[in-house]
């Protein structure tokens, strides 16, 4: 099992081909392999499916179907995702049976020979169809304060469409299960939620989660979809190997992640917002459709999580927040950084701009008049106190180092000098809630094992994915415990070292995993000072560790020693650390409550160029300034930074999911789905980290969550094409729609 | 025994059946050889994980594994990325230490292909262009900004590293039962006849991209990587003559020297992985209608010659194309050369490629439009359009009225309603109808200000303020 000792140690083990994806683990020999056979229709009833060409063609072992399995069929806790579909399919991609085979290509193949017959039902692909179907997945989530009905000198109201995204992590979904010898199932998963995998591999095999175990070395990109997607694929390859007792693997293909698995959900939104002559807004209502897919998945809290942004930088005195989730024949729309955030950020964003226009006022004034400040403009709708704000100082110093006025100004003259290229600058600021909205989530637990010859093993349930986890927990243990990083090594995550593990995601990984780490440490130390404390006759107070030795007055003991002494004198090494983010809470119902531990702010000013005669545009300038609180390793945070903001640029230009009229995923591969590319990345990048902030949170060295918050910030990105857009066509840039498409452009652009 | 098919991988012989020519190298490196540092990112040619170089008569190639067979490697080296690591010493190769420098993995699964693409940004005459070089490389973590650095660094560091050993392998690939590789014309022709039937293989970059989609593969192979006549680029008459052959990288360097206003528009043809192996002839027999060098070739009025065993004939590269994928190359035919005739003089070319992302995308549109100044109008207009509809093709009665007219702002737009007459576009993922008619014709207006000059229309010469 693949485990790092540091971040160079792992970068190493990249550049040379050493490090070891699950594709790349040696399989006992004589494993299989799996493929899925996938529906063709979007709703349909099955009518027939003769699996005889499959079975007979070369290489194939066995077929598996829903009657295969002897548990549960289900992949989800929620329990409305089937592993195979049984008599209805629900959307074009969805899994019906799976072949394995002695070779990966003949299990590809052979997957393509099935003859299925079917009879289509109604079906709901976009969310104009699934409305006039009220084909509602639950009732419409919203979230309320005060009185919509008051008197607002101004209004305006618009709508926007927002884009899917496909995750597109550079390694697809794969699992590998290894039969043991004992009866245990062991599962090689590339997932970012190993302990749902357990239980959901135990419960379809019928067996208790003490039976599975699952391993997790590292993941070639997460980015939410292998949160609740990376299930199935685990699921298939477990029953595979429960059926033939031998090692079988799934490593799906590009095209079939892309059409089976889930991606960001799409929306289209509705405001309507009442302001005064100023400025400020005094009511904003909001109304988000959102194409959930065919399951809940985790929709619900996707479209809470957009509820509880919506205000993003803002007191919004009255307000009215509705999303309504419509269940559709499409794969099911799951987590994405930031989980509805972004989603809720351009709409919140789209109607202060459209008041800005409305008023004439400088965009970036009217934002800072609206900020949230002293009470009781400190209250967000959900009803949580914002003590933290930071947004007004951030902005200020961006401001200045963007030197954005000057270059507004240069612009406009460009502009009106300029017929074929316009530039456009904006301004967006971002505030992002850390903690999981489901409380219950917000927990964690850590294994600190200490060797006798004085190294150290950690164990967590979090999984790495290129976030850099793995070292910023290293960071922690050595500044926790006194001694060199050099002694730790942070073990994979594995489901029998650390149970129960919530999911490595929603930014909170390194406070609640550094927190369970540090609460081991901390009790591991104690130990060890006790025993160094009595050795030497010193009260425990005067004896301390640092810089990898025993301190206790003038005497300098090195920690090995230490360790050794501990050891012989019968002391255990070994502790397990446990954390909850205290104070939080939250009412799913009422939609209220304080579910966010703290916020994470951030800015970013963002220049583009968009050629008006073809709708292209390119990013030319970006500058960043966020906050991280201390930051824990800042090269990691300003790679989360970077990393995050040109995926969320991806979503907001060159991205677009496109679904045919029957549900086929028409963009099912790179030829047509197409991330940025490094000709995209802006050719001036400033980032820096606000050194200057704290958490006020007793966070683990007041550092802050950084995964996802960075993404928001290439809404300003959207915002800048919009300004380009105004300077021929003020009206269309209100109304441009994500991605910013040189189509969608262009519709812009013309009158 | 079955024959066998030998190259070098890192260095070290390797011997494989032969009837394995058509198998991707990439699951050989991987699955066979268990070099996994190479990773299976989209098994099509468009994300670089599983670059590796190919080393063949002096000459270094980076080649996407997912979509080279081993028959076309044979008697060549191949590098992974774990060949890079000098043996004896551990020592990393510039490339390794500057990605590590600079940081430059987040999940690490591009790396092995990121670090594959510096190693031939390194060995470039010219000094290389980072984004250039790593268009065919996608990264979904980092944002790209460490990895250029680490281009930077790796390509200022003037360390030279010998990654092949000097003792080459056997160049003599031979034929092997199912898939042949004539090392003469006379030869291919010969097979040609022959077998009709047989497929044709050159770069590979379409057509094995087309076998992995389809779960297919020919039971008989023509490759024509070894024809020497095929590889002849000869500049030295007043025609410019490249080989049927000759790759697309190549081919754009010999381009570029008559017709430097269309570099722009070769810049975004392929990746540096694509354009290394794909060839001329390959990329306009395979027809396909977002191909971006018909086009091209159609407005500078270039001819296919072709050749069966008993007579050539030689066919404007507008006739050759002659529906979707569809080519007027007979079955016992082989394409040997593209020709293109001087630059006449006062001539003007606008090559212009419309698409949703700058690099590494198939155009929603291209319009390319040449014509000769004369007495400020345009004569010998030629028009031809690609990415629209099912093939690219010229567009003759626009042609005519352009015939005579003054390319001026107010011209062209009046223009533009019948180019709008002459185009069919279709609505497919990468645009509809409807932007597709809307941007021809604004396509007009930007020529008119290119024209005149001093308006700014470049997207990618746009500095910030």
């Amino acid at each position: 099992m693949n485990s790092i000792r540091s971040r160079s140690d792992s970068v190493r083990d990249f550049v040379t081909g050493r490090a070891q994806f699950i594709d790349d683990i040696p399989l006992p020999a004589g494993a299989f392999h799996v493929a899925l056979g996938l529906s063709e229709w979007a709703h349909a009833t099955i009518t027939s499916m003769d699996l005889s060409p499959v079975r007979q063609a070369p290489g194939v072992v066995c077929v598996l179907t829903a009657e295969d399995v002897p548990g549960n069929n289900r992949c989800s806790q929620l329990g409305d995702d089937p592993i195979f579909a049984e008599q209805i399919v629900e959307y074009n991609g969805q899994c019906l049976f799976a072949v394995i085979a002695r070779s990966h290509a003949a299990a590809e193949h052979a997957a393509q020979l099935a003859v299925i017959t079917a009879t289509p039902l109604l079906s709901a692909i976009s969310i104009d169809e699934a409305t006039l179907q009220q084909n509602r997945l639950v009732d419409p989530l919203t979230v309320q304060r005060g009185d919509m009905s008051v008197h607002t000198k101004h209004q305006v109201q618009g709508s926007i469409h927002l884009g899917g995204q496909e995750h597109f992590y550079m390694e697809g979904q794969i699992a590998a299960a290894l039969p043991e010898a004992n009866g245990e199932m062991r599962i090689v998963a590339s997932t970012q939620h190993p302990a749902e995998v357990q239980l959901l591999v135990a419960a379809m095999l019928g067996c208790d989660a003490t039976d599975v175990i699952v391993q997790c070395p590292r993941l070639g990109g997460g980015f939410g979809g292998k949160e609740t997607q990376a299930t199935q694929i685990a699921c298939i390859a477990g029953l595979a190997a429960s059926i033939t007792g031998n090692a079988c693997k799934l490593r799906l293909s590009r095209h079939d992640d892309m059409v089976l698995t889930g991606k960001r959900h799409d929306m289209r939104a509705h405001y309507v917002v009442g302001f005064d002559r100023d400025g400020l807004v005094s009511t904003l209502r909001v109304d988000l459709h959102v194409r959930c897919g065919f399951s809940a998945d985790l929709s619900v809290a996707v479209c809470t999580r957009a509820l509880l942004h919506l205000d993003n930088a803002y007191y919004l005195p009255n307000i009215s927040f509705t999303a309504h989730l419509w269940r559709t024949n499409t794969s099911s729309a799951t987590a994405f950084r930031g989980f509805g955030a972004p989603q809720a950020l351009l709409v919140v964003e789209s109607a202060l701009l459209h008041v800005a226009r409305e008023l004439q006022i400088d965009s970036v004034e009217l934002r800072a008049r609206n900020f949230y400040r002293s009470a009781p403009a400190d209250q967000t709708p959900y009803g949580m106190t914002v003590t933290d704000n930071i947004l007004q100082r951030i902005t200020t110093e961006l401001l200045h180092s963007s030197a954005y006025t000057e270059r507004r100004r240069a612009i406009a003259l460009m502009n009106a000098a300029q017929p074929a290229i316009k530039r456009g600058i904006a301004f967006c600021p971002v505030k992002f809630g850390i903690s999981f909205t489901q409380t219950h989530l917000n927990q964690a637990g850590a294994l600190v094992n200490i060797y006798t010859d004085g190294s150290i093993q950690v164990a967590h349930g979090g999984t790495e994915m290129g976030q850099g986890l793995n070292e910023k927990i290293a960071a922690i243990a050595a500044r926790a415990f006194g001694v060199s990083s050099q002694r730790f090594r942070v073990a994979a995550a594995d489901t029998s070292r650390v149970p129960n593990a919530s999911p490595t995601a929603a930014s909170v990984s390194s406070d609640l995993i550094g927190r369970a780490v540090e609460n081991a440490i901390v009790k591991l130390r104690e130990r060890l000072i006790r025993v160094a404390a009595l050795h030497h006759e010193m009260p425990e107070e005067l004896c301390t560790i640092e810089d990898d030795c025993l301190v206790a007055g003038n005497l300098h003991v090195p920690f090995d020693q230490l360790v050794r002494r501990a050891y012989e004198a019968r002391v255990s090494l070994s502790a397990t650390g446990y954390y909850t983010t205290p104070e939080i809470h939250f009412d799913n119902k009422a939609m209220q409550g304080q579910p966010f531990y703290y916020f994470v702010y951030g800015a970013a000013v963002s220049e583009v160029a968009v050629d008006v005669l073809t709708g292209e545009s390119r990013v030319l300038r970006v500058d960043i300034l966020q906050d991280v609180g201390h930051s824990l390793v800042p090269d990691i945070d300003r790679g989360q930074i970077e990393g995050g903001f040109m995926q969320g640029l991806g979503w907001l230009t060159t991205e677009s999911v496109v679904w045919s009229e029957t549900g086929r995923l028409l963009t099912d591969g790179p030829d047509t789905y197409k991330i940025p590319t490094s000709s995209d990345m802006p050719p001036t990048f400033n980032v820096q980290l606000a050194g200057w902030s704290t958490n006020k949170r007793d966070t683990v060295f007041l550092s802050k969550g950084i995964g996802e918050p960075p993404l928001l910030l290439a809404v300003s990105v959207h915002l800048a094409i919009r300004e380009a857009i105004a300077a021929v066509n003020p009206a269309g840039a209100l109304s441009l729609s994500a991605p910013a498409s040189p189509e969608a452009v262009l519709h812009a652009l013309s009158p | 025994m079955s024959p066998t098919l030998t190259f070098q991988l890192n260095n070290q012989a390797i011997h494989v059946d032969a009837n394995r020519a058509c198998d991707p190298l990439l699951d050989f490196i991987r699955e066979d050889a268990r070099r996994t540092g190479t990773k299976e990112g989209c098994r099509s040619g468009e994300c670089g994980a599983c670059m590796v170089l190919v080393h063949r008569a002096g000459c270094t190639r980076l080649v996407n594994s997912c979509i080279a067979t081993l028959g076309q490697v044979a008697g060549a080296a191949v590098m992974s990325v774990e060949g890079l690591t000098d043996r004896l010493s551990g020592a990393l190769h510039p490339a390794q230490r500057s990605m590590i420098d600079q940081r430059a993995a987040q999940c690490g699964f591009c790396t092995p292909g990121i670090v594959m693409a510096l190693v031939f940004g390194s060995a470039q005459s010219t000094p290389a262009v980072p984004t250039a070089v790593l268009s065919g490389n996608l990264c979904r973590c980092t944002g790209y900004r460490p990895i250029i650095d680490a281009a930077r660094q790796c390509w200022n560091d003037s360390g030279h590293v010998e990654l092949f050993d000097s003792e080459q392998p056997d160049t003599e690939a031979g034929s092997f039962p199912g898939f042949e590789s004539p090392a003469s014309l006379a030869v291919a022709l010969e097979l040609r006849a022959k077998h009709p039937d047989a497929t044709v293989l050159a770069g590979g970059t379409d057509l094995v991209t087309e076998w992995r989609r389809n779960g297919t593969r020919p039971s008989h192979v023509l490759y024509l990587g070894r024809v020497q006549e095929l590889q002849r680029i000869d500049a030295t008459g007043p025609d410019l003559s490249i080989g049927a052959g000759v790759t697309i990288a190549q081919a754009i360097d010999c381009l570029l020297g008559p017709w430097p206003e269309a570099a722009d528009y070769l810049r975004r043809f392929g990746s540096p992985a694509i354009n290394a192996n794909a060839t001329i002839a390959g990329n306009l027999q395979t027809a396909s209608p977002i191909g971006d060098l018909a086009p091209l070739l159609m407005v500078l009025d270039a001819r296919v010659n072709v050749q069966n065993q008993t007579a050539d004939r030689s066919i404007p590269v507008d006739t050759f194309v002659a529906g979707y994928r569809r080519t007027r190359l007979a079955a016992d035919e082989l394409i040997t050369e593209i020709v293109v005739p001087p630059r006449p003089d006062r001539l003007k070319l606008f090559a212009y490629k419309v698409s949703r992302r700058f690099d590494q995308d198939l155009a929603s549109l291209n319009l390319l439009v040449s014509f000769q100044l004369i007495a400020g109008v345009m004569q010998q207009v030629k028009v031809a359009i690609g990415g629209l509809s099912n093939q690219a093709s010229r567009l003759p009665v626009f042609e005519t009225a352009c015939e005579g007219r003054p390319p001026t702002l107010q011209v062209m737009q009046q223009l533009a309603q019948t180019l709008n007459a002459a185009i069919e576009p279709i609505t497919d993922v990468r645009g509809s109808a409807r932007y597709r008619r809307l941007v021809a014709q604004n396509l007009l207006t930007r020529l008119a200000l290119d024209m005149n000059g001093d308006t700014e229309t470049n997207l990618r010469l746009v500095q910030p303020t």
